[in-house]
């Protein structure tokens, strides 16, 4: 059981991949650019003026740098980022006459309360060269603008209505309790993030799991991963209660970047244990490999 | 000095927040509803007052009209009233309470001015036109919660105390909660007020919610039969991450340069590196749960690579790591012991302390570290 804690404790940084964003016109595209870093960019399908996306933080009050990293191309657009509704960078240009991997551009944003924030990117304006609007990211992140430092005291009184409500966990990173130990697979090529992940060799009954920090509340979980011939089926459990069972991932060929996901109502507040278990595997399948980069948790808005 | 059976009625119209304004000169009647009258009815009844009041024509003193009136300003909602009951030396306070509408009376005094009304009402009836909050609950018994709700709104006792389990409890330890005794149990008897050991303490903690609460679990977690503690509802505070991810291209860097580079043969298509020198050194902060932890690092081994110590919280946990190599090793993951003594925020710094008497340089290319429990 965890002791009573204020505030002050809360986090002072966060990464918001933006694959995992909401958006709240069209959809992710994630695109696989080999010379950037983590194989990817993605945009929004509409690439109009004024697509809109969110990602919540949880992090405590204070001054942060902001960075996001993606590429510049001829048909950019700039960018209004916001945070809890007020905006700190105004039309972020995004626009090259040739396309620039690994780009990153910061700005300064002050958080005034401890707990949860909306941030949110908004497709503004263009530069006159620009061919359109489209907005091609990787990752945005918060660190404090200042070396981080060791807690300090005060805060207020820790609430869970500020509990996060996402979260990322990389398959090279999962706990392995039953089978073979992972395997990273270099896929910079086709893979986005450049790898997939897996236990080698692979047996029915292989099982993982991961912790999750999380509100309560419904969630969607999805799966970054690499269907084939020769996968398996994996039944998804948290706090040992299955949510997907058997979700199947044969393919006759190879397919990269395949998402698939569900939904989860997550009960309580907190920590909990993400397992996922080799159940099963198609007919047609010749072996139980379960390959994934990533997993997620998110709401359907931020 | 009182007459025998007279009143006197003082108003809040001085903007004090109390009732001091003497205003019995002006009031003709007085018809009061008392409100709780029998306790252990347990029945929230209201009571309100309405005056009766004189509208003398050089001020209106209650009219919307008499803008001369001392009390024009102070004619509003929601403040102080008393009236008190008089016989001889002895005094009674028969209402207290609030302002509530200023109205005009259907008769007239005699220079024809309308009277006035003025509706008052109880402490109870504030309550009842108020929104009681509590904190967020999952998994509380509705009666539980109204019970909360009430204990809030009537400032009952409800006191509160925390219970923490530094490890799992050993068979037979016991816990009294407010004179129920309950002892911890690795197995069920099948007595009531028994609460099954859980894995973990945390699960532990779980059961022991459930049966003060009266939780689904009975016979399963706890016993059948179990006492719920009279005027307990237990929570527990929400038990930390125990796994967290650093990128190295998000490091702040204390001391030299952090840039990216892109390889197709490191996964995640390449790595940050530092300046190349020893003494560079960057940060990050993580929100862990304390415990014992296995600190791991995704990186390249290099000919031009230097050592890493790693500190936590400023105290080295992993000294002069090496990621010298004579030739390229992509993909390399080290790893080290790491022990959390406290939950919550902790500052994690790693410096180029260092270099392999073969190396040719200081150069730290990595992607990531993370930090995870041996189990989940």
């Amino acid at each position: 059981m965890a002791t009573t804690f204020q505030t002050n404790q809360f986090p002072t940084r966060a990464t918001c991949w933006h694959d995992e964003a909401n958006f709240l016109t069209g959809t992710c595209v994630t695109s696989l650019v080999t010379s950037t870093a983590y194989v990817l960019a993605d945009y929004q399908s509409t690439g109009a003026l004024n697509d809109t996306f969110t990602h919540s933080v949880f992090l405590k009050a204070g001054t942060y740098t902001f960075t996001v990293l993606g590429v510049t191309a001829s048909n950019l657009g700039q960018i209004t980022w916001s945070l809890d509704g007020a905006t700190f960078i105004t039309n972020q240009d995004w626009y090259s006459a040739s396309l620039t991997a690994s780009v990153t551009q910061s700005g300064t944003v002050t958080i005034y309360r401890d707990g949860y924030h909306l941030v949110q990117g908004q497709v503004t304006a263009k530069n006159a060269s620009s061919s359109g609007y489209f907005a091609a990211l990787t990752k945005y992140w918060f660190r404090p603008t200042t070396a981080d430092a060791l807690a300090g005291t005060g805060g207020t009184t820790f609430q869970t209505t500020q509990l996060p409500t996402r979260c990322t966990l990389w398959h090279d990173e999962a706990n392995v309790v039953a089978g073979n130990a992972l395997f990273q697979s270099l896929q910079t090529s086709t893979q986005v993030y450049g790898l997939v992940v897996y236990q080698n060799a692979p047996a029915i009954n292989d099982t993982f799991t991961h912790s999750v920090f999380l509100r309560g509340g419904y969630y969607t979980f999805s799966v970054l991963g690499l269907s084939a011939s020769d996968r398996g089926q994996i039944t998804w459990s948290l706090d040992g209660t299955p949510f997907v069972t058997n979700q199947d991932w044969y393919t006759a060929g190879t397919t990269y970047n395949v998402i698939k996901t569900a939904n989860i109502l997550i009960g309580t507040d907190g920590y909990h244990i993400l397992q996922g278990k080799t159940a099963a595997k198609n007919a047609s399948s010749s072996n139980y490999t379960m390959s994934f980069t990533k997993y997620w948790f998110k709401q359907a808005s931020d | 000095m009182a007459t025998p059976d007279s009143f006197t009625v003082l108003m809040d119209l001085n903007n004090t927040g109390t009732a001091s304004v003497d205003i019995t000169k002006y009031v003709i009647n007085v018809s009061a509803q008392m409100g709780i009258t029998d306790p252990f009815g347990k029945v929230a009844a209201t009571g309100s007052c309405t005056l009766t009041v004189n509208n003398p024509p050089d001020t209106l003193p209650f009219s919307p009209l008499g803008v001369t009136s001392p009390y024009y300003s102070n004619l509003l909602p929601k403040r102080a009233v008393s009236v008190l009951y008089y016989s001889y030396l002895s005094g009674w306070t028969v209402f207290t309470g609030f302002t509530k509408r200023f109205a005009p009376a259907s008769g007239k005094n005699l220079e024809g001015n309308r009277f006035g009304v003025i509706e008052c009402y109880d402490g109870m009836t504030v309550i009842q036109r108020a929104k009681i909050g509590t904190p967020l609950r999952f998994n509380v018994r509705g009666d539980l919660l109204v019970t909360t709700v009430l204990n809030t709104a009537l400032n009952a006792a409800s006191a509160q105390d925390t219970f923490t389990l530094n490890m799992n409890p050993a068979n037979n330890d016991t816990i009294t909660i407010n004179g129920t005794k309950i002892t911890f149990k690795t197995t069920l008897s099948g007595a009531a007020n028994e609460c099954l050991i859980g894995t973990r303490r945390e699960d532990t903690a779980n059961n022991l919610i459930a049966l003060v609460n009266g939780n689904f679990g009975s016979g399963s977690t706890y016993g059948t039969g179990s006492t719920q503690p009279a005027n307990v509802v237990a929570s527990v505070n929400p038990e930390l991450p125990t796994h967290a991810t650093l990128w190295f291209d998000e490091a702040f860097p204390l001391n030299g340069s952090l840039t990216w580079g892109t390889n197709g043969n490191q996964l995640y298509n390449g790595y940050t590196y530092s300046g190349g020198s020893v003494g560079n050194s960057w940060s990050w902060s993580i929100f862990l749960q304390a415990g014992t932890y296995t600190f791991y690092t995704l990186g390249s081994m290099q000919n031009l690579c230097g050592q890493m110590t790693w500190y936590l919280d400023g105290v080295a946990f992993i000294s002069a790591q090496d990621w010298y190599n004579a030739s390229v090793l992509w993909n390399v993951v080290k790893s080290g012991a790491m022990t959390i003594t406290q939950d919550g925020y902790h500052v994690i710094t790693g410096t180029c302390t260092g270099v392999n008497p073969s190396a040719i340089a200081a150069y730290i290319s990595v992607d990531k570290c993370w930090i995870k429990k041996a189990t989940d």
